[in-house]
């Protein structure tokens, strides 16, 4: 994480500018690793959050308000689309809310970084949107639209 | 060839499966080139994702598009045929249900730039990271499409002979497999991309080698084509005036940057 030298709010390292105030983060310092056993290794240190960690015993940090919301709603909108991608007709209204999933998950994921509470929440839901994306899509294409029709020649107007 | 599997006592179009057995794959060896560089494997992957949503949209747009005078010639000459909801819906499926790649590309990239700039990733950093999975996703979908029958070849005596293709028109009549030989030069590609890639990491922009390589596969290989149902506009058809808008726009665009 980098801290922005201006308004010192946390951005990802992958990030040139920071996501609070706007100003360049290249003069901006480097942070350690959010460590939440900080107490038993006192110089772990790492650049780069390659891996999640074991939330041990201390409390995870609070995500950004409205985050936690994001990541549950895509979580359901996805388990709603691997449950209904079959049935006929519902599952074009299955595929929206699945891409809907993503959308959601997608943001809940840029606002929460590892180590925060929800993370685990969001990556869930992403997981099960595209999973019931592409469910829902080949249910729309196999099944309501039934494809091999339109090949075998079905009503050309 | 073969146009659909069984699959749960219904038919899968080849297309699909293969299509998600690309982006399995494309997926796949993304992480493996990318996993020792200095990215952010998070924004990878949502990166990736907006670009698939981009291609989806971008491909049928285009190829809606082609076929708007038909939709509007059936709204308009024979509306009466248009009497449930399920025609309309059958209507617009066949209007937009197939795919022009070169929409789905630019239609990629822009979705790509935007999430990039919102974000304010370096774009150039990421698009190198996901440009050698172009071609090989393409690659894929190029061999759906040999088996789907959709887009096929001249008639020529080295070949095969469709039986149920996608189009009533292709069958019976041996075709030069056109898609599977620009399915073998993207694995080229692919293959020499990921070399400059782990090589050379950002050093020359991937997607404008990409971009120039695969436009002059497409000119050429485009005249083995047996099927000009996407429209012909003098000369040559529309993919090949947009390969060669493509060659033109990046050698401005390199002579621009060197001379000024």
């Amino acid at each position: 994480m980098k801290i922005c030298s201006q308004c010192g709010s946390e951005n990802d390292d992958s990030l040139n500018f920071c996501t609070g105030c706007g100003v360049a983060l290249e003069v901006s310092k480097s942070e350690p690793e959010f460590q939440p056993q900080n107490q038993q290794q006192p110089e772990y240190q790492q650049q780069q959050q390659t891996q999640y960690q074991q939330p041990g015993y201390q409390p995870l940090l609070a995500p950004p308000p409205g985050s936690k919301g994001k990541a549950t709603a895509a979580l359901v909108l996805g388990i709603i689309g691997v449950v209904t991608w079959y049935i006929s007709i519902f599952n074009i209204v299955s595929l929206i809310i699945s891409i809907v999933g993503i959308v959601l998950a997608v943001k809940a994921r840029n606002e929460i970084q590892v180590g925060y509470e929800g993370r685990g929440l969001a990556t869930a839901g992403l997981v099960l949107s595209i999973i019931g994306t592409v469910l829902s899509g080949i249910g729309v294409l196999a099944i309501t639209m039934c494809i091999s029709c339109l090949a075998c020649g079905a009503p050309y107007y | 060839m073969y146009p659909t599997f069984k699959l749960l006592g219904n038919s899968i179009g080849s297309y699909v499966i293969l299509s998600i057995l690309g982006v399995l794959i494309s997926g796949l060896v993304i992480y493996l080139l990318n996993r020792k560089r200095e990215i952010n494997k998070d924004q990878l992957l949502h990166l990736s994702l907006v670009a698939i949503a981009g291609l989806l949209i971008g491909g049928h747009l285009l190829y809606g598009i082609t076929q708007l005078p038909y939709i509007i010639d059936v709204f308009i000459n024979k509306s009466d045929r248009l009497s449930t909801i399920k025609d309309v819906v059958f209507l617009f499926a066949q209007g937009f249900g197939g795919m022009v790649f070169y929409g789905g590309l630019f239609g990629g990239i822009v979705a790509g730039y935007l999430y990039c700039r919102k974000l304010h990733l370096n774009t150039a950093h990421y698009t190198n990271a996901l440009a050698p999975a172009i071609p090989l996703f393409h690659a894929f979908g190029r061999i759906g499409c040999f088996l789907t029958g959709c887009c096929y070849g001249i008639e020529s005596k080295y070949g095969f002979t469709y039986i149920h293709a996608l189009y009533e028109e292709a069958n019976h009549i041996q075709r030069f497999p056109v898609q599977l030989l620009e399915s073998l030069l993207e694995f080229v590609l692919f293959i020499i991309l990921s070399l400059l890639l782990i090589k050379f990491g950002n050093r020359f922009s991937l997607i404008r080698i990409y971009l120039l390589s695969y436009s002059g596969i497409r000119f050429l290989d485009e005249f083995l084509r047996g099927d000009q149902i996407r429209g012909i506009w003098g000369p040559f058809s529309t993919s090949q005036w947009i390969s060669l808008l493509i060659i033109l726009v990046i050698v401005i665009e390199y002579g621009y940057k060197k001379y000024f």
